[in-house]
């Protein structure tokens, strides 16, 4: 008999990366469908050529680091969805594929790969794309069949800091205004992320305190709250980037104070800096905390801890 | 945690409680827990015999502690119940299980890795008790613990501890509890099971009993609510045996790991053991319910521990169901004994999947604290490790609140502060982690092997350079 030797415990449970990683691809969808419907099929494109680039760059980079390929385990189709997500439909692709390749190459991989990236790859690659490419992202397309088609548009948070905003709430709802191409639509955004938790692949934790903050604050700045909270990335970052695996502090407590603090950049860079939107720095720079935040808001052992050392 | 602890005191002190209506235990949340396949579909198989083995192999170090020390020759003749080993201090004696001729003491490495005497008896095909044996008497505290030792009894559930050392209560500390181990939450097994539904009137004896001898106020017998019928057997005994005023069955929500010591004395008490302290700085003695019914078994009818109950289960058997064994027959006869195999097993485990220990030599021996023999063709093959994602399931899913995937991390660059920092010897290995986890990471094996280096480490650390 050839049996096999192995420690406990010899069962397993049935979630697997790929299937949660999947799950957050699922939940992305339906934004998919109404970017499709807002900006036409130039979006999916874009999606695809983000999609195929991620693959492509990760199966490479685990072939030159001598890996086995994590290419199938669609952690880096979510980051391309994300990324591709905060692009305008019109993006050219050289740019999409530059974002893309900085992202899973230099944010991901040299980082060392699924689960060891500082910070969330498709954060920083939107923030490439805005530094090295920042003509790409200063028009956004209106929506299809306006009487102004072909036109761009103001986004609803640039019109609201020039004082003279027009999208109306449900506007911000549906999504039928300018803007990045899965950042607009709240409703399937919506949608997603309630799937995300059905599926207990998310929690709210840092969801929540993430917009209240940001509606606390904007509300004190004497903006519009409900406009605030609905137009720009809030929605996209707070439903699928602050809830992160790799990138966000492990605790509740922790992601917590994770949210807090995006709350408060996001808030404040809306309010007092030049740039219209701030999610993306926000999450940028509370990645580079969650090390220290992770140490201080450890658990408690049950029973406390019997230090030999220290 | 003190309200309860009041109420407990008042019973005692109140002679008009009769234990009716007013409860002394109540229920407490634990931290965590997994939700694995139960796959108890032996629950239903009554306990039978088997065809007695031709010869038995008995290690002497079925317990924690020092090996027991071998006190029969070759070519002795023993009886059922022969003491054939016994020794000082922490340790437990070990009795013949059949009856028959020694034919080898010998030192041997077990499959376990251990090394230890083994005694090895043919037997006469007899079956006979050793006609020494007498129903043990016992008038103080002492006494009962040295009978409790000579029943050489250990942790049934698969700890092995000897019972009589836990109950010898240190100085400056205090017993409150009885807490019985009913709970049985590792998949497939369901010996315990069979032991409340078929004895439960002696499991109840022998909590009182022991309560009494000990002088313990209360006792608490934990079983989770997927055994309801097991709740009724027992509540019915101790109506009948007139104990409710200090026996109390206690339901708790089926999740692995209920049975963990410390998750027990948390969901029946509301106390914790301090990190490194045993279940006694918590004042609760715990036994788990076979240990109870064979330390009673052996006050009615004086025969020790020399049979046990085991579950025989898995896709490759082909007749699952509970089994009594004597000690020390060997895997493989157990198995053709109750019918055999009807397919290859990839896995046999010893115990339930969660913690039990895979074996590769099927002569090994049935010890004293086996309580399952899994035979698992692909049920048990566990995929491949992929990188941790920092999910956090691990850290939600320990019932002792420590942060797995940290230690996992520690244990792997044998980082001794950081073990050290996230509590690595406050972990029971009760494999929850690992089994939640989406990256299949065997966190449980990597602590293990940290809780070994962390030992070293430490010891070498501490101590004073000697040579220098």
């Amino acid at each position: 008999m050839n049996l096999i030797n192995e420690a406990s415990p010899h069962f397993h449970g049935k979630s697997l990366t790929w299937q949660i990683m999947g799950a957050v691809c699922l939940a992305l969808l339906p934004t998919l469908i109404a970017a499709t419907a807002l900006y036409g099929l130039a979006a999916p494109l874009l999606v695809l050529v983000c999609i195929a680039t991620a693959l492509v760059c990760e199966h490479v980079c685990c072939m030159i680091m001598h890996r086995e390929s994590t290419a199938g385990d669609f952690s880096c189709v979510v980051t391309a969805m994300l990324l591709a997500y905060t692009l305008p439909a019109t993006c050219p692709f050289h740019v999409a594929v530059a974002g893309t390749a900085f992202a899973i190459i230099v944010v991901k991989m040299l980082f060392g790969g699924i689960g060891s990236n500082v910070f969330n790859p498709a954060v920083a690659g939107r923030i490439f794309i805005m530094v090295a490419f920042p003509s790409a992202l200063s028009s956004y397309p209106a929506v299809q069949g306006t009487p102004l088609d072909a036109i761009t548009g103001a986004t609803p948070l640039a019109e609201a800091a020039s004082g003279a905003p027009t999208a109306s709430y449900l506007d911000l709802l549906l999504g039928t205004h300018a803007g990045a191409l899965g950042e607009t639509c709240i409703i399937t955004l919506l949608i997603g992320y309630i799937f995300l938790l059905a599926v207990r692949v998310v929690d709210a934790w840092a969801t929540v305190p993430f917009i209240a903050t940001v509606a606390i604050i904007t509300g004190i700045g004497g903006e519009d709250v409900i406009y605030q909270v609905l137009a720009g990335g809030l929605a996209l970052g707070a439903f699928f980037m602050a809830t992160d695996y790799t990138t966000t502090p492990m605790t509740p407590k922790g992601k917590i104070i994770f949210g807090i603090g995006c709350g408060v950049i996001t808030a404040l860079v809306r309010l007092f800096a030049s740039a219209p939107e701030g999610v993306a720095f926000s999450i940028l720079f509370m990645n580079m905390f969650v090390p220290l935040i992770d140490r201080y808001t450890r658990t408690q052992p049950v029973g406390g801890v019997k230090n030999a050392l220290v | 945690m003190y309200r309860h602890r009041s109420v407990c005191r008042e019973s005692l002190l109140s002679a008009e409680h009769e234990g009716e209506g007013e409860l002394m235990f109540s229920l407490h949340k634990t931290l965590g827990g997994v939700h694995p396949p139960q796959c108890k579909d032996t629950r239903d198989c009554p306990v039978t015999s088997i065809e007695p083995p031709k010869q038995v192999r008995i290690p002497l170090n079925m317990h924690i502690g020092a090996p027991a020390k071998p006190v029969v020759n070759v070519g002795d003749h023993v009886y059922i119940g022969t003491l054939i080993g016994d020794g000082e201090g922490l340790c437990a004696p070990v009795h013949a299980t059949v009856s028959g001729t020694v034919t080898s003491v010998a030192e041997e490495t077990l499959p376990t890795g251990q090394h230890a005497p083994v005694v090895q008896i043919e037997s006469d095909g007899k079956m006979e008790n050793d006609p020494a044996l007498v129903k043990p008497t016992y008038s103080n505290k002492d006494e009962f613990i040295e009978c409790v030792r000579k029943s050489g009894v250990v942790g049934l559930g698969g700890a092995s501890f000897p019972s009589w050392f836990k109950m010898k209560c240190p100085p400056g500390k205090k017993f409150e509890f009885v807490v019985v181990n009913g709970m049985e939450c590792e998949p497939f097994i369901t010996s315990d099971y069979r032991q409340m539904m078929e004895h439960a009137e002696r499991v109840v004896d022998g909590v009182a009993r022991i309560a009494r001898a000990l002088e313990i106020p209360a006792a608490v017998i934990g079983v989770e609510d997927n055994k309801p019928e097991a709740v009724d057997k027992l509540n019915e005994a101790i109506k009948t045996k007139g104990v409710g005023d200090f026996v109390e069955v206690l339901m708790v929500p089926t999740k692995y790991p209920m049975g963990g010591e410390k998750v027990l004395i948390q969901s029946t008490t509301g106390r914790t053991v301090p990190a490194g302290g045993l279940p006694v700085d918590a004042g609760c003695l715990v036994l788990n319910v076979t240990t109870v019914s064979r330390i009673e078994e052996y006050f009615r009818y004086g025969v020790p521990l020399v049979r046990k109950t085991v579950t025989i289960a898995g896709d490759c058997v082909k007749n699952p169901g509970n089994y009594r064994i004597p000690i020390g027959m060997s895997v493989h006869d157990v198995v053709e004994a109750t019918g055999g195999l009807i397919k290859e097993p990839r896995k046999i485990i010893m115990g339930g999947p969660m913690m039990g220990r895979t074996i590769t030599d099927i002569d090994c021996p049935i010890l004293k604290a086996n309580n399952a023999i899994l035979c698992l063709e692909d049920k048990a093959i566990l995929p491949d490790e992929t990188p941790c994602i920092r999910c956090g399931r691990c850290v939600r899913v320990c019932p002792l609140g420590l942060m797995p995937f940290q230690l996992d991390a520690a244990s792997r660059s044998h980082d001794v502060v950081k073990l050290d920092e996230y509590a690595v010897m406050n972990c029971m290995e009760c494999g929850s982690c690992a089994y939640t986890c989406p990256a299949h990471r065997r966190i449980t094996a990597s602590i293990r092997e940290g809780k070994g280096f962390y030992r070293s480490e430490t010891a070498r650390l501490t101590q004073p350079a000697k040579e220098a």
